[in-house]
């Protein structure tokens, strides 16, 4: 219980540094931003009153000090007062997140569990195997795992989804133009997988081959751990001595690493949606980049970092569940 | 993309074994994948150097517009017929210069944090472990998304800054626990008892220890960095006049050129990222396997006169050819 | 310890056992080694680090890994219960797999590193069964693993406890529980007691002692304690330089050692009973195994060398003049069946035709007042006496 205790209360000190470096940032932007925000909304439309003031709290601009600052930041953030949209003015920044999250959530996480075990799987087998002809996908592995996620998609697209062979579609997270709507239908759920398909094929593509080299690194440093050797002259069957005794010791350290590679991760998957156009939290950040929208680049920043913190937190509590040892250290 | 970096990483905190002697160097220089990976980066770094004296003009126009590759143009032209292969070459340097620089900087940050944090011990050293694991944890390229937007510039500096001080965290965390179990061993404690001031124990007996382990960092930071840059060059962050290969990727995708099919602009540079990366991930692949003598595949033959059927082992023949 | 039966069958038999590490310059752990073993007894192999006593135990329970390898020799197993004998050698596959541990188990030097860190004792115990004894369910798998922690001294209740919960000593019980359970013939326990302070090694070496009189396996105790192979050991071996120098029985050894480098280790430790005397060590150093050596390779360190030391090798003999020295010697014909030999010794000072009138002073059998000697060996001399 101690070790749940000692993790909750890490990513809650990272969560908080997460949102106090959101509160500062905007201090570096130049000039008067809210001046600027309302001036290029109003282009769009009429601005509601009082937008003004949400935004201010939001940048860290408001009055006072600084920890009256602070306080009307995070006041603003508890109401979920996110401002609105300049991209898509007059949408409110927390609706524009939300039609994107799920999107992102489903396809990443997803296509991450499998890259996961994709890549702990052929790792072990690799490992197990040392010297045969499985090792000698190495270096093409490492290949992989150097090529930029974004590249990587538009070689799919190329591929798979325009003049040499169409197959896939070429963007968008369902079939934009025909008429089904998005809801629980099956005709949509079978467009969405289909668009998914290149997207998820591109994210692990990319990112098994990281998973794949540490396990088979890790099974073969295992492989001379004592007690295999030990379970080898007990006359276990093979297949537990790799899985039970092997594999579960040498997955260990993938596992503590998760935090990193889950980094890695989303970080390629942002610029990769915005090549396949996949409406995720990737494809908005983009967009605000591109058009100075800093309500809506704080908002998604906050939300996929916390995204990625629970994650995190998920992967920890699971490892203190595998390894018996962890659960009494400091 | 995290290479085996990632496992070393917590292997190191866990107590594997150190590192082995250097006159191994030799021997690991009969791998052929290290000899693979140092000839790639060599290449490229050559071009960097030398390649923009030789190639030609990038920013030439011409009239030959989205050409395929000719003679003329060994990797055709662009929307506004430039020559690809001339702004692959002159890019190569730019992209390199971030890279190396933003890699040197995060190692060095993560030399003295992580050293400093795994010597002194105690409070300093809880801190300092505190803030690693907060900037590991927060995703970095929306972090750096972010600053970057915000702070409105174009400049190498603030990017090469930028980048190094989100990714200087995983190293830390690594040559800290590689100096805690340093730090108890004799030949420190004998330093520590006759008085060897602390600074001196750290950069006479310390560092030079760890030193293949900053190398394989440094190398790490150097991918992440290169990869980085042109993720952010290619979603439009950073200076639109420098040529860089997330910039010509830029380009290119803004272009159209992906629908037109020139696949002789797109490809290309994200080419190069991915060569170079291998490149780099090749020699710490290979470093890993001279660190790790558990690594290594062993490959003398069998004695003559030594029965297979003798062999405990769990494979019965282990491979002996090039791998 | 109780008698040996001086007749009794062989259960183990190695001959020509070589090992060698391969590298640039291979090194040759174990050269030429053949040893016996009987049924119900103890077998110790004494040497310094690095003799060659460990890989030599790996080699006789078939755990060889690269780089080593095994480059000569046969090892037969007889089973009791007149199965007939089993060429472990050439054992593969399925057939391999049923042997190991079933006939042959082994206790490791560090339990700790032995035991599966991340699985439960009782997984750990289940495993084994699963593996060997199909028949047994999942209830009596339990139960027998509880019975097994019992019998080594730790509560049952321990069973579901993982490695980093226990002990130094409690998991080295486990290791031997672990030996014990499917009720192999031969343990082999490779330095067992050599992590553990004094006072947990003699519960140990008890309850070892308990076990065997009770479950009646041979045992091969490797260590490099002489004083302990002295005492529970009913045979002994002294390996040198990747070589087995001489071979005795424990009770006797002591008293009148042949070769002078059995000599020399038993003049390096102090005993607490008799009188005082100066310790001496044996100067110089083990020999690099990376080289061959034509003569014997103790002979740099000997002080009973002469001429044909440093040229002839020296073969395993027995020494003329021992008692129960006068078996066959072993010297490569084929035997008729399991020959018995208690005494030999691999010394150009016992070679007859190098030494007509018998050894010099100090190896000929003669008590040297240098020597430590047990309280058996003590109240033998004097036909019961001090204790």
């Amino acid at each position: 219980m101690r070790y749940v205790a000692r993790k909750l209360g890490f990513y809650l000190v990272a969560a908080w540094v997460a949102l106090t470096i959101n509160f500062l940032l905007p201090q570096l932007i130049p000039g008067n931003p809210v001046e600027a925000l309302i001036g290029r909304m109003s282009q769009s439309g009429t601005v509601p009153p009082g937008e003004a003031k949400v935004l201010t709290a939001l940048l860290g601009l408001g009055t006072g000090n600084i920890a009256q600052k602070y306080w009307q930041y995070l006041d603003g953030l508890a109401h979920l007062r996110l401002g609105l949209s300049i991209a898509n003015f007059p949408t409110p920044v927390a609706v524009e997140i939300s039609e994107s999250i799920y999107w992102t959530l489903i396809l990443v996480g997803t296509a991450t569990v499998l890259s996961f075990v994709l890549g702990i799987a052929l790792g072990a087998l690799a490992g197990w195997k040392r010297g045969s002809r499985l090792d000698s996908i190495i270096p093409a592995t490492t290949l992989l795992t150097a090529m930029p996620y974004f590249w990587l998609a538009l070689i799919m697209l190329y591929v798979f989804a325009s003049n040499v062979w169409h197959v896939l579609p070429q963007g968008q997270g369902y079939d934009t133009n025909s008429d089904m709507t998005p809801g629980w239908n099956l005709a949509f759920l079978a467009s969405a997988v289909q668009h998914a398909i290149l997207p998820a094929l591109t994210i692990v593509l990319s990112s098994v081959g990281g998973w794949l080299l540490g396990m088979r690194n890790m099974m073969v440093s295992t492989l001379s751990d004592d007690y295999v050797v030990a379970a080898e002259a007990k006359g276990l069957p093979q297949r537990r001595i790799m899985i039970g005794y092997a594999a579960r010791n040498a997955v260990l350290p993938s596992v503590s690493g998760f935090a990193i590679s889950l980094g890695f991760v989303v970080s390629g998957a942002i610029a990769m949606e915005y090549v396949f156009s996949y409406p995720g939290l990737g494809e908005k950040l983009v967009l605000a980049v591109n058009n100075n929208d800093y309500p809506l680049m704080q908002g998604i920043f906050l939300v996929i970092t916390f995204a990625v913190l629970g994650a995190n937190l998920l992967v920890d509590l699971m490892h203190g569940f595998i390894d018996p040892r962890t659960r009494l250290s400091r | 993309m995290t290479a085996t970096n990632v496992v070393a990483t917590v292997a190191a905190e866990t107590g594997a074994p150190s590192a082995g002697r250097l006159s191994g160097l030799r021997a690991a220089f009969r791998s052929p994948r290290l000899l693979a990976g140092t000839t790639i980066v060599g290449f490229f770094v050559l071009l960097g150097i030398v390649g923009p004296f030789l190639a030609g003009n990038p920013n030439a126009l011409s009239h030959t517009e989205l050409a395929g590759p000719s003679l003329r143009h060994w990797l055709g032209t662009t929307q506004i017929g430039q020559d690809v292969f001339a702004q692959l070459v002159v890019s190569t340097r730019a992209s390199l210069a971030i890279g190396f620089g933003a890699g040197l900087l995060a190692t060095l940050i993560s030399i003295v944090v992580g050293i400093s944090g795994g010597y002194a011990g105690g409070l300093l050293d809880e801190a300092l472990s505190l803030v690693s694991n907060v900037v590991l944890v927060i995703p970095t390229l929306p972090l750096i998304i972010v600053i970057i937007a915000d702070l409105r510039s174009n400049g190498l500096g603030p990017l090469i800054v930028v980048i190094a001080l989100t990714s200087w965290a995983a190293s830390a965390r690594v040559l800290r626990a590689q100096t805690l179990s340093v730090r108890n061993r004799e030949y420190i404690l004998a330093a520590r008892a006759a008085g060897e001031r602390a600074w001196r124990i750290v950069f006479v007996e310390i560092l030079p220890n760890e030193l293949p382990i900053i190398v394989s960092n440094f190398i790490f930071a150097v991918i992440f960095a290169i990869l980085t840059q042109a993720a952010l060059a290619f979603i439009g962050l950073g200076d639109p006049t420098l040529l860089t290969w997330g910039n010509m990727l830029n380009i290119a995708y803004n272009d159209e050129a992906l629908s037109i099919g020139a696949w002789w602009w797109f490809i290309p540079p994200g080419l190069c990222i991915a060569l170079l990366g291998m490149g780099l991930a090749l020699i710490n692949f290979s470093l890993d396997e001279l660190l790790n003598p558990r690594l290594r595949v062993y490959r003398q033959r069998r004695p003559a006169g030594a029965r297979a059927s003798a062999q405990g082992s769990l494979r019965e023949s282990v491979r002996e050819s090039a791998r | 310890m109780s008698a040996p039966d001086p007749g009794g069958d062989l259960v183990l038999r190695a001959e020509h056992i070589s090992v060698e590490y391969a590298g640039r310059r291979p090194t040759r752990a174990v050269r030429d080694v053949t040893i016996e073993l009987r049924r119900g007894e103890v077998l110790g192999i004494a040497g310094e680090s690095g003799c060659g006593k460990s890989t030599l135990a790996y080699a006789l329970a078939r755990m060889l890994r690269p780089p080593a390898y095994l480059t000569g020799g046969s090892i037969t197993f007889f089973p009791g219960g007149g199965a007939p004998p089993v060429d472990v050698l050439g054992l593969q596959g399925e057939e391999l797999r049923q042997f190991r541990w079933n006939k042959i188990a082994m206790v490791f030097q560090s339990a700790m590193n032995a035991l599966n860190p991340v699985t439960s004792l009782a997984r750990q115990f289940t495993d084994l069964f699963a593996a060997h004894r199909p028949d047994l369910d999942g209830a009596a798998r339990q139960r027998r693993a509880r019975d097994l922690l019992d019998m080594v001294g730790i509560d049952p209740a321990r069973i579901g406890s993982f490695p980093h919960e226990l002990s130094g000593g409690m998991r080295q019980r486990v290791m031997i529980a672990m030996a014990l359970a499917l009720q192999p013939e031969i343990i082999i326990m490779d330095e067992p007691t050599t992590a553990l302070d004094v006072v947990v090694q003699r519960e140990i070496l008890d309850e070892i002692e308990r076990l065997r009189e009770e479950l009646g396996f041979s045992v091969i105790f490797i260590t490099h304690d002489l004083s302990l192979l002295l005492e529970i050991s009913d045979r002994l071996a002294v390996m040198y330089a990747a070589e087995v120098i001489e071979q005795a029985p424990a009770e006797l050894v002591a008293a009148m050692p042949a070769h002078p480098y059995t000599l020399g280790l038993l003049r390096s430790f102090p005993d607490m009973r008799s009188a005082r005397r100066a310790l001496r060590g044996i100067p110089g150093t083990p020999p690099d195994l990376r080289s061959d050596f034509p003569g014997c390779p103790f002979e740099p360190r000997c002080e009973f060398r002469f001429e044909p030391c440093r040229t002839a090798h020296p073969a395993l003999r027995p020494p003329p003049g021992r008692p129960a020295a006068d078996g066959p010697a072993t010297d490569g014909t084929a035997a008729a069946g399991p020959q018995v030999s208690d005494w030999r010794v691999a010394c150009h000072q016992h070679d007859p035709r190098y030494r007509p009138g018998g050894p010099p002073a100090g190896l000929n059998g003669l008590p040297a007042a240098d020597v430590v000697r047990t309280e058996t060996q003590v109240g033998a001399e004097s036909g019961g006496g001090d204790a």
